[in-house]
């Protein structure tokens, strides 16, 4: 049976804030969006222990996993992000309801016969993206992370603590700067009402922007 | 006349723009440029405040952080601010300022006679007087705290809003003088990203004050172009009004700044004031110096204050701090607010000398200025209640101990003070850095430190401003370099290299009686602390520093011994004879200066004070008018009270309906662990205490967790999903931590284990459906799931489409009747609950919450972890013995064959039924099998979990009793205020025992 | 707040982990074999030196790995953090009265 897209809330969704989204920043210092439903599968192997994993997930994904720490691999639509030393978070755009397990699937068959774990988190996280020139100074009031261009450039991936107590982790994709963050689903609201206030302590307009 | 103190011309002061404010009620003006301390000064207020203990007169003493005196309460009502220093309030348009710690008025104080009564108030006069008789205490603590305090804490809540943000710097600057500044321009020049943070508005510190000429031209010119270079610069954040006030492990670094209490129009949508997290890969402290006062008799009238002080408000604010001064010093460098004073027109009445030789450059400038020294002389007392009237002064004798002459009285309104100078070492101290007592200067200067900070300037004990200069610039260089950058040496400044010495170091300037025998030698002037204070502790056997710190409370609270602490160690070695150099000093701890509790929470107050997790359902709860309840960082719905109902009328109904017909539950909370790899049974076998070799894909089981003391830490059920593939279920509370557990020991324990943890909590978003009709619904829903109970069995699981979504359904229960848990991804959560209300309708399905949660599982003798346990309890307290493997190891097993969990008189779980049936035990009622007219009794339990059952149609309980296991039928009591309740002691399971509701 | 350094993240503020206590304290191969006191010496006791310690943290709000620290806990001063399974650097170890 097909499933139904409508039937899908996002953990945004709650605020209500499709109705107030704008295009673009219109001089506001940071704009936070929730983009559309991707695929995000959390992936644990070894690779030194694993000498087919790469090939086999290149195979399926069209990338490599990063083994550097704290960088990401991938395109517009794919990336693999650095978690750790034996995981990572693929992150996948298709909206699909189904895609995640689909993905799963695809990724699990790939990786027959080899001693890993692949764990379909789509539903388990949110994201905000967040943009705009003032988006260093205001993550700076949030996370104890060092935000200065310098020390945090595109392609980087960060997991830290957000506020009091929320895991997040800070994909930097672009140099205006653009951050996907991901946090746990039932933070989300949190983390917007955080993210917003650290604006207001930074005395810049937070803007609402379109997915 | 308005600002009659005030000079024709000079200080960094605007003139055409005057400042109206209200000291006490009464109004002044000011000019912007002015701290309230330089209005009130200009205006000839000399009077400010009443001292802590004895309520004497107080007056401005300072013209900084230092200002142990001139405490005021600024601003009405919920943004009224306490103990602020009147010497570091910027003046604005409408700021209104009084005293603290006066009452009713500060011309006339009732507390005075604390003063005339002042042999009731010794040092540890806490401790003597309040001690008995013990009942009195809480009278005493009424007048102890009308007495005591230093301002009134607002009562609203606090209107306005605190920014915190943290920061990383390459070199943080703390302190922006002339040592400051040159650190900070040679950091930045080599490319380093500077912080460099400032108390004050303006930076250039002592350059403010002084007349010192900096490369041929006035010093405050040269810290304005340093300023300009510095903001040229991207690298560089420079922050005014920013007090660093904490220094921690790791270069971990606090600065409050100030953003609008300096403003006479607040903006409305912005911070007050602004926390910074400083992570700094060096640090250089350029603190400064504090001027140390002299200990004499009487010493704390209005209109004595610090040499510098006097100097600065003549020079940098252009005040006329008094008409006829008389300098009080040890040394040669006060003599320069001599000259200063006596150029902008102030009578020096004389130059009291403490040296017998009085000499050096500034004093004999003085002389041929005609200024009269009595060297070798000391101020024996003075005079004046509101204000210093006239001091006198004899010659001393040769050793300094005592007077050795006729006293000679000198009229005056101004007494200027300078027993030499202490570097400002709290931030250095803070950071563990040692210090070390310089006999030259007597003072502690900075020796070895501990972190990656330097110190430079007067702060490190240098004094010459060419020497400090050249000292910033080092250490900003070395800074620079120690952070990886490369530096290019920079020309150093042209200036002159004055120093304060000489000087003669005298703790306690001699008066015609002992201390403690006529007027008081004040040490510490915010404490109340007299040389008569350090003698009695002393006296009364408290010789360690510490000791006499904390029994005289010298060099405690806000004011951290800025300026009392060296002079207090000096008059202890006098009394004991010993160097100070041996007696050691106390520890500095933050804040520098005090820090606003608003400024502390930052945006952590409200509703950001802690995260609020919410399930996907939980707009749906809050529609329907649920009352949450918060279980670790979740709101779950607690009970939904529908008109007119109270939380028990909600909890009754909702029992009734969940066992009669149908009831849902919002379980999304529930920990979930995805447990993946060949050896996931062997590893669940580890830390579960039963097997689970054996169970098969579809199959679900119970499972009790032990930490490795024996006791219970967390329960749940698993599924088997797949050949190696399982979904692990913690309680609500316990999922982070029962994950931690695993993967500890996974990583650490057994690496060997090919096993992956992955949390997957909120991957999926889970309604409970409960009761007799449960099946019928689901079955309603679904298409391909067979729910036949043949087919579909108690604990098991099947996937398919219920509400036309992906689902897994478990068959398991919490509740003890038929139910099914369905999972469906948390996206869509609420499109499952709303589908199940809907079809439900016809069943009178009822959502409940947690409370219903717990009556209908405590029903069924269900524990809950953390209200049944609590971390002292087994399983074979809670009659799960049939739960341990004897089989195979598990977490905790070893230990509950230790002799004291063999003990049989453990305390057991049980349940209890009041013999009034009417009656519902309070939950931690302790419990006794006899009852004594009073306490104490012996007590052989208490109640864990309480209820009134509509199923059972009375109250009833769980509890743990000790060898409750075999106490069934006994009588227990649960003594309470006006009553004895007494219970029956029962098996645990209230309702279904053989569980034929929850296999229907 | 410590500056902790992971050794696969790099360094991190402190209050992205958690504590984990004595490290290099093995799980007794079989719990049921040893006395009653050396099993308690193993659950409940633990050296808390004042000086140089070697310890786990877990990187909970990054990695999620399990590592071990060599830390002077007086001073805080961090000497070296290194992999489980790994041997730990090498270190003037100290202890203070």
């Amino acid at each position: 049976m097909p499933e139904t897209t409508s039937y899908r809330q996002s953990p945004l969704a709650p605020l209500g804030l499709a109705g107030q989204a704008a295009s673009g920043l219109n001089g506001a210092g940071i704009g936070v969006a929730e983009p559309d439903f991707r695929v995000l599968l959390d992936l644990r192997v070894e690779l030194d222990k694993q000498p087919g994993a790469q090939d086999a997930v290149e195979k399926v994904l069209g990338l490599r996993l990063p083994e550097t720490a704290n960088t990401a691999t991938g395109n517009a639509e794919r990336h693999a992000l650095w978690l750790g030393p034996n995981e990572w978070q693929i992150v996948i755009h298709d909206s699909r309801p189904e895609a995640g397990r689909e993905w799963t699937a695809k990724l699990r068959e790939a990786l027959q016969g080899i001693f890993c774990a692949v764990v379909d988190v789509s539903n388990a996280q949110a994201i905000l993206r967040v943009t705009g020139p003032a988006a260093r100074e205001v993550l700076e009031r949030a996370v104890p992370l060092d935000m200065h261009a310098g020390k945090f450039q595109p392609g980087e991936v960060k997991q830290t603590v957000f506020g009091r107590h929320c895991g997040v982790t800070l994909h930097l994709l672009d140099d205006a700067p653009t951050f996907d963050i991901y946090c746990r689903r039932s933070f989300a609201e949190y983390v917007h009402a955080y993210l917003k206030d650290c604006a207001r302590g930074a005395c810049e307009d937070f803007a609402v922007l379109e997915g | 006349m308005a600002q009659r103190y005030r000079l024709d011309k000079g200080g960094r002061i605007d003139r055409d723009r005057p400042v109206d404010f209200t000291f006490n009620g009464r109004a002044y003006q000011g000019y912007a440029g002015d701290t309230l301390g330089s209005a009130l000064l200009a205006n000839g207020v000399h009077l400010v405040g009443r001292s802590f203990k004895y309520h004497r007169p107080r007056g401005i003493f300072s013209a900084g952080a230092e200002e142990a005196n001139a405490l005021v309460q600024v601003g009405e009502g919920a943004a009224t601010l306490a103990d602020l220093k009147a010497t570091q309030v910027e003046l604005y348009e409408g700021l209104s300022a009084r005293s603290v710690n006066c009452y009713p008025s500060l011309d006339f104080d009732i507390g005075e006679v604390n003063s005339l009564a002042s042999k009731l108030f010794p040092a540890g006069f806490y401790y003597k007087t309040f001690m008995w008789p013990q009942a009195g205490w809480p009278m005493y603590e009424r007048f102890i705290r009308k007495a005591a305090g230093l301002g009134e804490a607002p009562l609203e809540p606090d209107p306005d809003f605190y920014d915190k943000r943290y920061a990383h710097a390459d070199v943080l600057v703390a302190g922006a003088g002339p040592a400051g500044l040159a650190a900070a321009l040679a950091a930045a020049r080599s490319g380093a990203r500077v912080i460099l943070a400032d108390e004050q508005h303006e930076l250039g510190g002592s350059l403010l004050s002084g007349r010192d000429e900096v490369d041929g031209k006035p010093g405050s010119d040269w810290a304005a172009e340093a300023e300009r270079e510095l903001r040229a610069n991207e690298n560089v954040r420079i922050l005014p009004r920013s007090v660093v006030f904490g220094y921690y492990d790791h270069n971990w670094i606090d600065i409050l700044e100030n953003l609008s209490d300096h403003l006479a129009n607040k903006p409305a949508d912005a911070p007050r004031q602004r926390m910074w997290k400083v992570r700094a890969n060096q640090v250089v402290l350029a603190t400064g110096a504090i001027e140390r006062p002299l200990v004499f008799r009487d010493n704390d009238r209005p209109g004595i204050m610090l040499a510098s002080a006097a100097r600065s408000y003549v020079n940098r604010w252009a005040v006329r701090p008094g008409e006829s001064a008389v300098l009080f010093t040890n040394n040669d460098g006060a003599y320069a607010a001599a000259l200063d004073m006596k150029a902008a027109g102030i009578k020096i009445a004389a130059a009291v000398d403490l040296r017998a030789e009085a000499e050096g450059e500034l004093t004999q400038a003085a002389r041929d200025a005609g200024i009269e020294v009595l060297a070798g002389h000391g101020i024996a007392a003075t005079e004046g209640h509101k204000r210093v009237r006239r001091v006198k002064v004899a010659p001393l004798s040769a050793d300094g101990r005592s007077l050795a002459g006729e006293a000679r009285t000198l009229n005056c309104d101004l007494v200027a003070m300078s027993g030499g100078w202490n570097p400002t070492v709290h931030l250095h101290s803070q950071s563990r850095g040692k210090l070390r007592f310089d006999a030259e200067l007597a003072t502690f200067v900075p020796d070895r430190a501990v972190q990656a900070e330097r110190s430079a300037g007067a702060c490190n004990g240098t004094f010459g401003l060419a020497d400090v200069l050249g000292e910033g610039f080092a250490a900003g260089e070395a800074a620079a370099e120690a952070a990886g950058f490369s530096v290019e040496k920079a020309p150093r400044p042209q200036a002159g290299n004055g120093k304060f010495l000489p000087a003669r170091w005298l703790w306690l300037t001699p008066s015609s009686k002992p201390v403690g025998h006529g007027g008081k030698h004040f040490v510490d002037f915010q404490n109340d602390v007299t040389a008569a204070d350090l003698q009695l502790a002393l006296r009364e056997g408290y010789t360690s520093v510490e000791h006499v710190k904390r029994y005289t409370t010298t060099g405690m609270g806000t004011d951290q011994g800025k300026t009392s602490n060296v002079n207090a160690l000096g008059v202890v070695s006098e009394f004991r004879g010993v160097p100070i150099e041996e007696l050691g000093v106390t520890t500095f701890r933050p804040p520098y200066t005090p820090v606003t509790f608003g400024a502390w929470g930052g945006r952590d107050v409200g509703d950001l004070f802690d995260p609020i997790r919410r399930t996907p359902m939980h707009s749906w709860h809050a529609r329907a008018g649920a009352e949450f309840e918060n279980v670790g960082m979740w709101k779950r719905p607690w009970y939904y009270p529908k008109a007119g109902e109270g939380m028990h009328e909600a909890v009754q109904r909702e029992s009734k309906a969940a066992r009669e017909s149908l009831g849902i539950l919002d379980a999304t909370t529930l920990g979930r662990i995805d447990i993946q790899g060949p050896d996931s049974a062997e590893f669940l076998n580890r830390v579960y205490t039963n097997g689970w070799k054996t169970l098969k894909p579809g199959a679900i089981r119970y499972g009790l967790m032990l930490g490795e003391d024996g006791m219970v830490m967390d329960d749940g059920v698993t599924a088997c999903l797949g050949e190696n593939h399982y979904l692990m279920h913690t309680t609500s509370g316990g999922a982070a931590e029962v994950l931690a557990h695993l993967e500890e020991y996974l990583q650490t324990e057994w690496p060997e284990l090919q096993v992956y943890l992955t949390t997957v909590t909120e991957q999926y978003a889970t309604a409970a459906i409960a009761g007799p009709n449960a099946r019928k619904l689901l079955a309603e829903l679904t298409d391909d799931i067979d729910v036949d109970p043949d087919a579909f069995p108690f604990m098991s699981w099947r996937e398919g489409t219920v509400a036309g979504v992906w689902a897994r359904v478990m068959r398991i229960s919490f509740s003890g009747d038929l139910s099914f848990e369905i999972n469906v991804e948390a996206h869509n959560g609420l499109h499952l609950w709303q589908t199940l209300m809907n079809a439900g309708e016809k069943y009178n399905i009822t959502p409940y919450g947690t409370e219903t949660m717990h009556v209908l599982r405590a029903e069924k003798g269900f524990i809950i972890v953390g209200q049944e346990t609590d971390g002292t309890v087994t399983p074979v307290d809670l009659g799960m013995e049939k739960l341990c493997s004897t089989k195979k190891d598990f977490i905790g097993k070893r230990s509950l064959s230790r002799p004291d969990m063999q003990d049989p008189n453990r305390k057991q779980f049980v349940g209890l039924l009041p013999d009034d049936p009417n009656e519902v035990l309070e939950e931690g009622a302790q419990l006794v099998e006899t009852v004594k007219s009073q306490p104490p009794m012996d007590m052989v339990g208490h109640v864990t979990s309480s209820y009134m059952s509509p199923n059972l149609g009375r109250g009833f309980a769980l509890a743990l009793v000790k060898g409750g296991l075999h106490k069934h039928g006994q009588k227990v009591y649960a003594p309470m205020p006006g009553k004895t309740i007494a219970c029956t002691v029962t098996s645990p399971v209230f309702f279904d025992p053989e569980g034929e509701r929850l296999r229907a | 707040m410590l500056l902790i350094p992971c050794p696969y993240c790099g360094e991190r503020a402190e209050n992205e982990f958690s504590y984990g206590g004595e490290a290099h304290k093995p799980r007794p191969e079989v719990p049921e074999e040893i006395s009653d006191a050396t099993w308690a010496d193993y659950v409940f006791l633990q050296k808390n030196t004042k000086g140089t310690y070697y310890e786990r943290w877990i990187h909970s709000h990054g990695c999620r790995r399990w590592f071990n620290l060599v830390r002077d806990t007086l001073t805080h001063e961090i000497h070296g953090a290194y992999r489980m399974g790994e041997a730990p650097p090498k270190v003037d170890e100290k202890t203070y009265v």
